[in-house]
């Protein structure tokens, strides 16, 4: 280690010679932390969230390529025995780790924390009105290689659980993906699931009322539609469940490639897309908040009606305008609330009676920020 | 948007300067500051500064002085802040007391790194950065943002305080002087 210079004068040479050596075995002492690596770069993801939109279109031109050759994308199968769709060999050792193949990513292979994205997983809506329409939840996900973007969506959207307790998922637990190959815009998606997919619905799916469009049909959409958020220009999926093509998931019959249905025919009309479920505003001063309350909805003239309610009063209520439908527009509108609990409700009015529909809602609380610097 | 070569991005710099040159660095602000775990974090903000500042260093060597420099900078403001306690800090290790002569070791070194201490602050960094981080002159003098000269003079002025300290321990095999 010690790179010997040459020295004028002998006692400045033995002098700097021992002093190295001291140096260096104080310095062997210290031990750097293990999670450094880790620590840092939960603090410079911090700053990457703030301007996410870079990874992603990282992610996506990546994708683009990828799609041009129709190169096999590529992941590690849980189960172990199972053949993986595409043909591009891969010996990853590790189940967890989504191996990025020829990726020519520098330096070294990512380690699992580091920098994040954002990427909207889709889940099915429980209430009765609307029965099985998707709504959207935004996740940070630590950015995954390159070429496993998809994976990465289908991985997240198997094993997250929905932060509002008003959607639900049927995709049982235990459901793995197998592989997943993308052919210009058709993602084929290879699943394994602990159940047959062609029984009956699983148990947590309520018998009434009937779902519209069917159980499997919304299922399988939930999933193409994740995928699409992560990677654009997939449009159309053949899905394999524990190696077989399906032709119904559920009870619901599936012709297969499935394509990206319609917004209008699988999202729900409302959706409230801040603040999230049971978020924490704090206000700022000694003053109300102001809550700004956006989403996205596919509504008739384009009206979104919302109130906000406390203990079951409505303290304010309102509406806000967008495009009408069958367009999906983006709506916000503003409150002014002092701290407390609240529910935050979005949603259409019948054309044919008045009545609320397509009700989103969004439990959150109002806290009081201190003026200065030192309160929480 | 210029494109170089083979451009990386921050979070890519970040994850190859940790593994090529964290563990140096903390045991050079450790050496700076006198104690490992204020070293960790020096060099953790160090590494974060320098993902903010990626796009305007860009490249990876230059990057490395950026960290090296911030590290010193940090370590003299921590040093500031701390002030005399912080003088005497690193604990000699307490080796392993059996051996008799690595007790002596021991005691030797934690002399020599009190001497360190009290030396000028630029003779103690100059030191440091030439006999511990293996810098040449001209590195020490643009990570400390002092002339060639001055890196001279200081390193000369060092070792001359600190001769007499380093000379008192009778030479190990390793510490003898090559013909």
């Amino acid at each position: 280690m010690s790179r010997f210079r040459r020295e004028e004068n002998d006692w400045t040479a033995e002098t700097g010679r021992r002093l190295r050596e001291v140096l260096a075995q104080e310095a062997a002492a210290v031990t750097p932390s293990a999670d450094a690596l880790d620590r840092i770069r939960a603090r410079t993801a911090a700053t990457a969230r703030r301007s996410f939109g870079r990874p992603l279109a990282m992610a996506g031109a990546a994708l683009a390529t990828a799609a041009v050759v129709a190169v096999a994308v590529l992941v590690a199968h849980h189960g172990g025995g199972r053949q993986p769709l595409a043909t591009t060999p891969s010996t990853a050792p590790t189940p967890s780790a989504i191996p990025s193949s020829t990726a020519p990513m520098s330096p070294t292979p990512t380690p699992t924390v580091g920098p994040t994205y954002q990427l909207t997983l889709y889940y099915v809506g429980r209430r009765a009105d609307p029965y099985q329409l998707l709504f959207p939840e935004v996740v940070n996900r630590p950015v995954p290689p390159e070429k496993a973007v998809i994976a990465d969506a289908i991985r997240a959207l198997l094993t997250t659980p929905p932060n509002d307790p008003d959607y639900t998922s049927y995709w049982p637990a235990g459901t793995e993906l197998a592989g997943v190959a993308l052919h210009n815009s058709t993602v084929v998606v290879d699943l394994t699931m602990p159940q047959a997919p062609t029984s009956a619905p699983p148990s947590a799916v309520p018998s009434t009322p009937a779902p519209p469009a069917g159980l499997g049909a919304i299922s399988v959409q939930q999933l193409l539609y994740t995928i699409h958020g992560a990677a654009p220009q997939v449009t159309a999926m053949e899905l394999r469940i524990n190696g077989h093509d399906i032709t119904s998931l559920w009870a619901s019959p599936i012709t297969e490639p499935i394509a990206l249905a319609q917004p209008w025919e699988v999202f729900s009309h409302v959706w409230i897309t801040s603040p999230t479920q049971g978020q924490v505003i704090t206000t700022t001063g000694t003053g109300p908040a102001t809550v700004t309350i956006s989403g996205k909805a596919i509504v008739f003239e384009g009206v979104v009606n919302f109130d906000v309610q406390q203990d079951g009063q409505t303290v304010a209520s309102g509406h806000a305008q967008t495009v009408g439908a069958p367009a999906q527009g983006d709506w916000s509108a503003s409150v002014t609330l002092p701290p407390g609990t609240y529910t935050i409700r979005a949603y259409e009015l019948s054309a044919k009676d008045g009545s609320i529909t397509y009700l989103d809602d969004k439990t959150i609380t109002v806290v009081a920020g201190s003026p200065t610097a030192s309160g929480s | 948007m210029t494109t170089s070569a083979e451009p990386i991005d921050a979070d890519q710099a970040v994850v190859a300067l940790y593994r090529a040159h964290y563990a140096s660095l903390v045991r050079l602000a450790a050496l700076l500051v006198g104690n490992a775990w204020e070293g960790e974090e020096i060099v953790q903000d160090a590494f974060v500064a320098m993902h903010t500042h990626w796009r305007r260093l860009r490249d990876p060597d230059k990057a490395v002085g950026y960290l090296r420099q911030s590290v010193v900078n940090s370590c003299r403001s921590a040093l500031r802040h701390s002030g005399v306690v912080a003088r005497h800090r690193l604990e000699p290790q307490p080796d392993h007391p059996s051996a008799e002569h690595e007790a002596l070791a021991a005691a030797y070194r934690a002399e020599v790194l009190a001497a360190l201490r009290a030396l000028p602050r630029r003779q103690r960094e100059t030191l440091i950065l030439r006999y511990y981080a293996d810098l040449s002159e001209e590195e020490i003098a643009r990570t400390l943002g002092i002339s060639r000269g001055a890196v001279k003079s200081h390193t000369f002025r060092g070792l001359a305080a600190l001769r007499g300290r380093l000379a008192a321990y009778p030479s190990s095999t390793n510490w003898e002087t090559p013909q």
